[in-house]
């Protein structure tokens, strides 16, 4: 029978071990079925239960340190082979995994989503190919509205079907089709008849905002814009809200934020105002929402927008709109 | 909601103040002007003895094309009280707008023949007692003139520019000789006529142009710009000074047929309100007489539909609701009468008002709401942080699937590109072509993403890259045979798989699996319509897949997230090596094998040449999942293979 002494001597054995086979023949012995800690288990039934229970604790102890003590050897034998798997230039670069980047345009898309979503905001979607109605007259645009000719429209058959001009038609869109109350954001591409040059694109993308529901004002519209000029701009960004004028909006409202390049004192980025218009906004004009059958004595909303590539181009350190969307875009 | 462009307004300081008290600094002074709706431009420039203020004009505000107009703005945002330039003319005839023509002898008549397109003209006949060239313009006007950017001429013409500035009306004046027995004419062009403008250009008119003529010829582009042979030289002793007001929309439309932008244009083809047209005619008037002692001999008016001046009523609860901010009635009749509104009626709960002529912005309740908030500052209204329950979620189907798919192609190591919808046109007769393009270039909108992303693939190619991966989601757009919509826009994946060391074969083969991955990966059934692959040279493909047409919401779908977890099967590998007679193609054996074996997971393959040449040596590494006896499934799919294919197992 084995002893708590030649259990003293297993230390000793296991340090002449080499190979994972010697351990697994020694782990037999001692723990196996017939090992000697079942042995010493055995011995344990001739005896009365008080000194069972008392001897039984004592075994279960040292089965506890003879476990240890095999794994620990298990752990030393497999990091010793593990030293040989390296036995190479570890120094070497990794092997390049590739994976791809969105446009940009994307990437903006996506932080802004974030935090309109937060808020509640769905995103909503319409056509590029616009009709006249959804484009202009339903935005309080009749025609020879002045500001009609300063959208230089491109169009496919004149007066009826052209390219839309802003995003403002998916918001049409939506309150034409959707119940109230609605929340949404409209990214998407929008076109102007213009010559190309460095900052100015025939195509660009636009941004544009809604929120209609009963008792929206303009406090709103100012928590929501300086809100979200403080998520994109970064908290510290001072923000500036002053009367402007749009046509589909009454109270019209444009939000400045104060030039991060010169603290405000004025520079030529910000054409020595101290502030950058980021973001034109107000009240959904009464007309708007009547050309949408909605009755503007009960519900009330706000819309903004703004143009997304100069955003992307400050992001993103490019300098000329046109390298957004002639596909000679590379990422470093 | 993109910035328009703005019509700025130039405003020399000396000149405002004759108008309103300035007890505040520039700086002050536009930061209070850009709060109420009038940004500051450019810097405020130095000139000789003053400072030039740029501020830019809403559109829809043509009284702010004046220096009063921004004068009342200023007295209103600085609380002060406005002066405006004082004349006894009109006289009581012509404000009651009844005269035609008057004195027998000195004659003044005028004909409307286009009232759609004029709706008042009213003019002086006035008699010099000296030549135009003897006459002096005096100082103060040349320095504000000069500070605003004006050439100073000669009195008559100086007078005119300086009233258009000055209150925001153009007028112009012809020399009486030119206009033959006192008779002025209002009518359409001639199509084809021409006209020589100030400055020497021909213009060719058209019959939508309006003319204000004499009996014989056109002697001015009415609104825009005089005639170069009638208007008042060194020589002239007696004029016509005119003021109008037209149809604005003609004038804008005129204005770009013409190419034709002047200070008088611009203020036009706005809204001014006709009562502005007498107003600016008495000031010009009275000048005239002041400085070149001039004497009225005749005067006329033809105003057909006299225009009233709106009332509109405002609650006061409006302003809480729409402005979120509580102002008291009396508060707000203060604001607005500072800004020249009168309160014909004023209540706790509303007020009557009445809108003076200058403002013909203001048309609505809202109108004024955005009147007194803007009074009361912008900047000192709530913030209020919306507390609403959230709306029903409606985002586009479209958005979020494209989302899917675009961090799919990001985890297949496709870039995305946004490439531009404008191509040029190519005689396709399902191409959408613009009617109005600028740019030849990009005249028609694309039938596919191929040609935005081959461009950027040898973009890439051309600075080095070998291996390229580019996808696009965007539309494609087609002229449709549907009456109630004429063109039509869908939605395309394309993608461009380039690898400069792999066989055609390989690069192809890559793309399709590509496509295979996607429908996996999104839970769509992987069909033939779906895509096209196009074979671009030895190694590059583009592929084009109709995502809006076969992705619908309709389509069935098993999405990831409602797939089944099950505890991890055992896979279990054997190999099938045939020959197969050349009429078969391996492709479709290997379909065969995965569509009547659906324990077989996968199919890896590898193909040889045995001796036979009319043989293709195939072997199929099928991975089988579960427990299954591997050698009666080997035994079953070889038999369906013989009998099918008349395929040698080896």
């Amino acid at each position: 029978m084995v002893t708590m002494r030649d259990i003293s001597t297993l230390p000793n054995l296991l340090a002449e071990i080499k190979t994972a086979e010697q351990l697994a023949a020694l782990e037999i012995e001692y723990l196996g079925r017939n090992g000697h800690i079942n042995a010493l288990a055995r011995t344990l039934q001739k005896l009365s239960p008080e000194e069972r229970k008392e001897k039984g604790a004592q075994l279960n102890a040292l089965k506890q340190d003879v476990l240890e003590l095999f794994e620990r050897k298990k752990d030393e034998i497999q990091n010793e082979q593990q030293s040989h798997l390296t036995d190479f230039d570890t120094s070497l670069p990794g092997i390049k995994q590739k994976s791809g980047h969105l446009h940009p345009t994307s990437l903006v898309v996506r932080e802004i989503y974030e935090y309109f979503t937060y808020l509640g905001y769905s995103v909503y979607e319409g056509p590029e190919i616009e009709t006249e109605e959804y484009n202009f007259a339903k935005l309080n645009l009749p025609p020879d509205h002045p500001a009609r000719e300063l959208q230089d429209t491109l169009y496919i058959l004149e007066p009826e079907y052209l390219l839309r001009t802003h995003t403002s038609s998916v918001e049409i869109r939506c309150l034409t089709q959707e119940k109230l109350p609605v929340k949404i954001i409209t990214p998407g591409k929008c076109y102007r008849n213009e010559n190309t040059n460095a900052s100015n694109n025939a195509i660009f993308y636009q941004l544009e905002g809604l929120f209609i529901d009963k008792g929206v004002h303009m406090g709103h519209l100012k928590a929501t814009l300086d809100g979200f000029a403080r998520f994109l701009y970064g908290e510290n960004t001072i923000t500036r809200f002053r009367c402007k004028y749009y046509p589909q909006v009454e109270p019209g409202m444009g939000m400045d934020i104060q030039c991060q390049l010169c603290q405000g004192v004025g520079c030529a980025v910000c054409k020595y105002r101290g502030w950058l218009e980021v973001v034109g906004a107000g009240m959904v004009h009464p007309n708007m929402l009547s050309a949408c059958g909605i009755d503007g004595e009960e519900w009330s909303g706000f819309a903004f927008g703004f143009g997304l590539d100069r955003l992307v181009m400050m992001r993103y350190g490019i300098t000329d709109i046109r390298s957004l969307y002639n596909g000679e875009l590379v990422w470093k | 909601m993109e910035n328009d462009r703005i019509k700025d307004m130039k405003i020399p300081l000396h000149w405002l103040k004759e108008y309103v008290d300035i007890d505040v600094s520039v700086n002050e002074l536009t930061d209070k002007l850009t709060s109420i709706g009038h940004m500051q431009d450019k810097k405020p420039e130095q000139v000789e003895n003053d400072t030039v203020i740029d501020l830019e004009v809403r559109q829809n505000r043509p009284d702010c094309l004046s220096v009063l107009g921004v004068a009342r703005e200023v007295a209103a945002v600085t609380g002060k009280l406005v002066t405006a330039p004082s004349a006894q003319y009109p006289s009581t005839a012509l404000r009651t707008g009844a005269v035609q023509s008057t004195n027998g002898k000195d004659k003044l008549h005028i004909e409307n023949a286009a009232p759609d397109l004029c709706r008042r003209f009213i003019a002086y006949r006035i008699k010099l007692p000296q030549r135009n060239s003897g006459l002096s313009t005096p100082q103060w006007m040349v320095d504000r003139l000069t500070a605003y950017g004006i050439k100073v001429i000669s009195p008559l013409v100086d007078i005119t520019n300086y009233v258009t500035i000055e209150l925001g009306e153009p007028l112009h004046a012809f020399d009486m000789r030119f206009i033959e027995d006192g008779e002025v004419v209002f009518r359409r062009a001639h199509e084809g006529e021409k006209l020589t403008i100030l400055g020497g250009r021909v213009l060719t008119l058209t019959n939508d142009d309006l003319v204000v003529a004499s009996k014989s010829n056109a002697l001015s582009l009415a609104g825009m710009i005089g005639g170069a042979d009638s208007g008042v030289g060194p020589d002239t002793t007696e004029i016509v000074l005119e003021a109008a007001t037209y149809n604005q929309a003609s004038i804008r439309r005129s204005s770009i047929r013409h190419s034709v932008r002047t200070e008088a244009s611009s203020r036009h083809e706005k809204f001014l309100h006709p009562q502005l047209a007498e107003v600016a005619l008495g000031r010009a008037a009275q000048l005239v007489l002041d400085i070149c002692n001039g004497k009225i001999v005749a005067e006329a008016d033809s105003y057909p539909k006299p225009e009233s001046t709106p009332k509109i009523l405002l609650r006061i609860s409006e302003l809480a609701r729409l402005g979120g901010v509580s102002i008291s009635a009396n508060d707000a009749s203060g604001y607005l009468k500072s800004l020249g509104f009168s309160i014909l009626n004023a209540e706790l709960s509303a007020l009557q008002v009445s809108i003076p002529y200058w403002r013909t912005d203001i048309l609505c309740e809202a109108d004024l709401v955005e009147e007194v908030v803007r009074m009361y500052g912008y900047e000192r209204t709530p913030v209020v942080i919306p507390a609403f329950a959230p709306p029903k979620n409606i985002t586009s189907y479209w958005f979020t699937l494209e989302e899917e798919i675009r961090d799919i192609m990001l985890a297949h190591s496709f870039d995305e590109h946004i490439t531009e919808p404008l191509t040029k046109s190519d005689g396709d007769t399902r191409q959408v072509v613009l009617q109005n393009a600028l740019n030849s270039q990009k005249d028609a909108l694309r039938l596919t993403l191929q040609e935005g992303l081959r461009h950027a693939l040898s973009h890439q190619k051309k600075f080095g890259r070998e291996e390229v991966r580019l996808f696009e989601l965007g539309k494609v757009y087609e002229k449709a045979d549907h009456p109630k919509s004429p063109y039509t826009e869908r939605r395309q994946l394309g993608f461009i798989l380039h690898n400069a060391h792999a066989p055609t074969q390989e690069v192809y083969l890559r793309a399709k699996g590509v496509v295979d991955s996607l429908c996996t990966k999104l839970g769509y059934t992987l069909t033939d319509n779906l895509y096209q692959i196009s074979v671009l040279d030895k190694n590059s493909v583009y592929v084009a897949l109709e995502i809006e047409r076969y992705w619908s919401p309709e389509t069935p779908r098993v999405k990831a997230d409602k797939r089944l977890y099950t505890s991890i099967p055992h896979l279990h590998t054997f190999d099938i090596s045939l020959y197969l007679p050349k009429a078969h193609q391996p492709g479709v054996v290997i379909q065969t094998v995965k569509d009547g074996w659906k324990e077989v997971e996968n199919i890896d393959y590898e193909l040889f040449q045995p001796k036979d040449a009319n043989m293709v040596g195939l072997l199929l590494k099928c991975t089988v999942s579960g427990a299954t006896h591997k050698h009666v499934l080997i035994e079953a799919i070889a038999e369906t293979l013989k009998k099918t294919y008349s395929a040698i197992i080896r």
